[in-house]
């Protein structure tokens, strides 16, 4: 594990967040299979809603995860309101993200035809899977990717930079996470694995 | 032997000289020459923070004449009249000659007046602390504690919160601060006057701070500012506390005097001026 | 032209006796504030990077307030690029019609709304009811306050003068209200559970979603809101139509100025290097996305705000509104939000309401809720003299004749006698002569005029006898070394 890889695990815990690593040997399937178990209540019919990066979107590194549960997907020329209202009733939402920033503990994603943000803010988990790559130090670093990937594609109607879970402090000043966002947010960073 | 200039403040002249006399014993005693230009009356702070700014300037500008004829450091009985000195003479005199309609160069003159007498202010704890050592002799063994309340503009426009508890601690004297301590009092010059239900709850919500320190053997509480303790002290003694409250140089002055026993209610006469005890 | 706030109609003396009563409301103000002003001190403190980019923010701040209108220009071009609709309103009365009849066109029956302080100047939500459109809030505390019938009372926490208890009851009467399971006990966890819930089926049915910004970017045409709950991304996800009303004072120039000013809202907030969302927006939706708003409305508000350009209170235009100065305001403290009356509370409140309404709400703020103590100047991450610009308007109020006249009279007859020394010493005589009726045994227990403020509360020791230079005057080694 690199520092910076490090650095945004820990800054990702201290707001509130879980950080894992998945190292090159391992398999991504068994730690959302891990999350599945632990924060979601047993329940025949539940859901998760899905996207993830091409690379890692692998039957072969989501098992055993994939095999045990129901996902829904975006596809581009679906019914928006029906996509809706199945993220709405997940029990987790999975993801990949354009960036994760060691120096806050934040992860960056960008609204787009395959990169839905529903599931990373109705579900009350959301689990972000980074590749390695796409770790970066600082938060200037991640804002010039994106205005990169901008300048190339056009600016996404939204993007939002996540840095733990939905948190709010407006009664009596306590903290309570899982407000209208995740309760549980997971940042699963993942090593590519060797050729 | 070096030589100063004492501002004692209009709150110290007229509610508590023994403060002044202090300072003067403290600085005496260390063949420290003290002088008072006997023309000096009030820095103009209540005027100016309560909006009055051509009687705040009228104020500002005897002050100014006061003391620009006399030589060496001006030492001030009070971190915030320092404060107002430093840091609002400066503009306040040109924009003042400006609004009067005197000539732009004119104005300059007053900035440039008010900003060469302003680099030889001190609040006196801070002189006192880098120019005075403590009386030669053991330290005394651990000393009486006192409760020591900073003011807001001492704290955070001269950015000085260590020159009083250096003086008292080089002396033996214990010093504790509030929970909360870079709290206003609610002072405030006139606001105590003119929004007097705020400024006591102020008051109020610091006494209480200060509760704490009495039942730790607190034996008086000081400060560097006598607006804030005489609001403190008016307080407590409108609600039947008779907690001594003494500016800091009284607090030093007792320390290397052993006079302790001078820490009688603030109604006791004066006591006669002290002989001159160069040791 | 000056701009119009809305206002508390009750007089300073009954808000302030509301408040210093209220036991409950000054205990979590107190607690509150101290917490958020400590996590700030410690933010600060391990990131020195955020520093540099502060002084950059600063100066970046000042010059984008400075060319608000360059780059007004530029942001419009923008946002039309993006497909979105800017608007300018000049005054809140504009921004409002605006708003009534963006809802018109697009048929707009519900609406969700994610906190905004531009919007409770526009008291926005009333207009929209008029016109028989539910609006709800939806950060928790403004959804509690809107229950309450209130006006926020912190600029970060509205609600913070509520108590658990009184909230759980406000949660029980709304699920009667709409046959809904109430919260399952006064734990804050249940009662944020149970508007999670509440509020759920309303973005999911809203038609349009309103908020307010924190940033405008003029080069790229992105707004920039940052929240910590969530709501302000269901507002402008879920929604058809997305208005957002912003004041022109947010506006920065450029991608990278945004970078080295994101961070201070949550730095200087409430401790941390980010808020939980720091959400972009820049437009409606693209084709084949599944959420997004299909219309983007984009107002930019004046509403008294231009009026402060090339004055000297224009660097207050540069307030991010992290409520960093009222978390330090022992003031604020002391009476919390709703005494100030006005919307804006705290000490950036008591600047900015007299401003932003050329006086005409509110005068007593600027004189009644500060102490000069500096503590607002020492917190502010834009470095605004909050101090001297509560001064200078306090020279404002004494121009346009806004102080009492016995105010007046008594410090202009102190300043008088006081400019020579004669004149002071003959004061001293007075002084002497009038304290006979005040005395009480060793304190003055009164005064007359201004001063009696003082004895309501507190003793003060009568004139000395003698008083300092008298006792210097006599004092033989003094002969020779006074300076006359
Ligand atoms: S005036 Fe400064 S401290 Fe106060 S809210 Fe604005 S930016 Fe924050």
């Amino acid at each position: 594990m690199t520092p910076t890889v490090a650095e945004f695990l820990a800054r990702w815990e201290a707001a509130g967040g879980v950080g894992w690593y998945v190292g090159p040997d391992e398999r991504l399937g068994d730690r959302l299979a891990e999350a599945w178990q632990r924060w979601v209540p047993s329940d025949e019919d539940a859901v998760a809603a899905l996207w993830l990066p091409e690379e890692l979107d692998r039957p072969e590194r989501l098992l055993p995860w994939i095999a045990a549960v129901r996902a829904v997907r975006w596809e581009p020329g679906q019914d928006p309101t029906a996509y809706r209202q199945a993220a709405a009733a997940a029990a987790m939402g999975v993801t990949g993200a354009l960036a994760a920033v060691a120096e806050t503990g934040s992860v960056l994603l960008a609204l787009g035809p395959t990169t839905p943000l529903l599931p990373s803010l109705l579900p009350p988990i959301h689990v972000a899977v980074i590749p390695t790559d796409r770790v970066v130090a600082t938060l200037s670093e991640a804002f010039h990717r994106l205005y990169r990937a901008a300048a190339a594609a056009g600016w996404p109607p939204v993007a939002k930079f996540v840095t733990g879970p939905s948190m709010t402090a407006d009664i009596e000043g306590q903290l309570v996470v899982g407000v209208h966002g995740p309760r549980v947010a997971v940042a699963i960073v993942c090593e590519e694995p060797l050729a | 032997m070096s030589k100063v200039q004492l501002f004692v403040t209009c709150l110290v002249d007229l509610f508590r000289p023994e403060a002044g006399i202090a300072a003067v014993q403290v600085l005496e005693r260390a063949g420290v020459t003290v002088e008072f230009p006997e023309a000096q009356t009030c820095c103009g702070q209540f005027s100016y923070n309560a909006g009055f700014k051509p009687e705040a300037a009228a104020l500002a500008r005897h002050w100014v004449a006061t003391f620009e004829s006399t030589e060496g450091p001006i030492v001030a009985l009070s971190g915030s009249c320092a404060a107002m000195v430093i840091h609002s003479y400066p503009a306040l005199l040109a924009e003042d000659a400006q609004e009067r309609g005197e000539p732009e160069a004119a104005a300059a003159r007053w900035r440039e007046r008010a900003a060469a007498v302003a680099q030889r202010v001190w609040e006196w704890s801070q002189w006192v602390r880098d120019h005075v050592p403590p009386l030669a002799g053991p330290k005394p063994a651990p000393g009486p504690v006192v409760a020591c309340h900073l003011g807001c503009h001492m704290r955070r426009l001269l950015k000085e919160t260590q020159a009083p508890r250096a003086v008292l601690e080089d002396r033996g004297v214990a010093v504790r601060e509030p929970v909360h301590a870079e709290e206003c009092c609610g002072f405030g010059g006139t606001y105590s006057m003119t929004e007097p239900v705020v400024s006591t709850a102020l008051a109020d919500a610091k006494l209480t701070a200060l509760d704490a320190l009495r039942a730790e053997g607190a034996v008086c509480l000081t400060g560097a500012d006598l607006g804030c303790l005489l609001h403190l002290e008016g307080r407590w003694r409108r609600r039947g506390v008779t907690f001594p409250v003494r500016y800091l140089a009284e607090v030093v002055d007792a320390a290397e005097t052993g006079h302790w026993q001078d820490f009688s209610p603030p109604s006791a006469p004066l006591s006669p001026p002290r002989s001159q005890a160069r040791s | 032209m000056t701009g119009t706030l809305p206002q508390d109609p009750r007089p300073w003396p009954t808000r302030r006796e509301a408040a210093l009563k209220n036991a409950t409301m000054r205990r979590t103000v107190g607690e509150v504030t101290r917490r958020l002003a400590e996590g700030r001190r410690r933010a600060l403190a391990d990131y020195p990077e955020g520093q540099v980019k502060l002084q950059r923010a600063q100066v970046a701040k000042r010059q984008a307030v400075a060319r608000w209108q360059t780059l007004w220009s530029e942001l419009q071009a923008a946002v039309t690029a993006h497909g979105g609709t800017p608007h300018f309103a000049a005054t809140a009365a504009e921004a409002v019609a605006l708003v009534r009849q963006i809802a018109r066109q697009y048929a707009v029956r519900r609406v969700i709304k994610s906190k905004s302080m531009v919007t409770e100047e526009l008291e926005l939500t009333q207009a929209l009811a008029q016109d028989g459109i539910v609006v709800l809030e939806t950060d928790l505390g403004e959804y509690i306050i809107q229950l309450a019938g209130e006006k926020p009372s912190h600029i970060l926490g509205p609600a913070i003068h509520r108590n658990r208890a009184q909230i759980a009851e406000l949660f029980r009467e709304d699920a009667a209200q709409h046959g809904l399971l109430p919260p399952s006990s006064d734990a804050y966890e249940a009662l944020t559970e149970y508007a999670r819930r509440r509020l759920r089926e309303e973005f999911l049915a809203a038609d349009m979603g309103i908020t307010g910004g924190n940033f405008l970017v003029a080069e790229t045409g992105t707004l920039v809101l940052i929240t910590n709950e969530g709501n302000a991304d269901m507002t402008t996800t879920l929604p058809r139509v997305l208005v957002s009303v912003v004041g022109l004072e947010k506006l920065v120039a450029t991608w990278d100025d945004l970078l080295d000013i994101v961070q201070q809202p949550a730095l200087s907030g409430v401790g941390r290097r980010l808020s939980t969302y720091t959400t972009l927006v820049h437009g409606p939706r693209g084709p084949g996305v599944a959420e997004g708003p299909e219309a983007w409305h984009l107002i930019l508000l004046d509403n008294g705000r231009s009026a402060l350009h090339g004055t000297p209170y224009e660097e207050v235009l540069t307030c991010l509104r992290c409520a960093a100065c009222l978390n330090v305001c022992p003031v604020f403290r002391q009476v919390g939000g709703h005494a100030y009356g006005s919307v804006y509370s705290g000490p950036i409140g008591i600047v900015e309401t007299p401003l932003l309404t050329d006086f005409r709400i509110l005068p007593e703020l600027p004189s009644a809720l500060c102490t000069v103590c500096h503590a607002c100047a020492e917190a502010c991450p834009m470095a605004i003299d909050l101090p001297a610009h509560i001064i200078r308007l306090r020279q404002e109020k004494v121009r346009r004749k806004l102080v009492p006249t016995a105010h007046r009279w008594s410090i202009r007859q102190w300043a008088a006698q006081w400019r020579t020394p004669a004149g002071y010493r003959r004061t001293i005589r007075w002084a002497r002569l009038a304290q006979r009726w005040y005395r009480r045994g060793d304190r003055l227990e009164g005064a007359p005029g201004m001063a009696a403020g003082w004895f309501q509360s507190r003793s003060m020791p009568p004139v000395a006898s003698p008083t300092f230079r008298e006792w210097w005057a006599a004092r033989p080694e003094s002969a020779g070394r006074a300076l006359r």
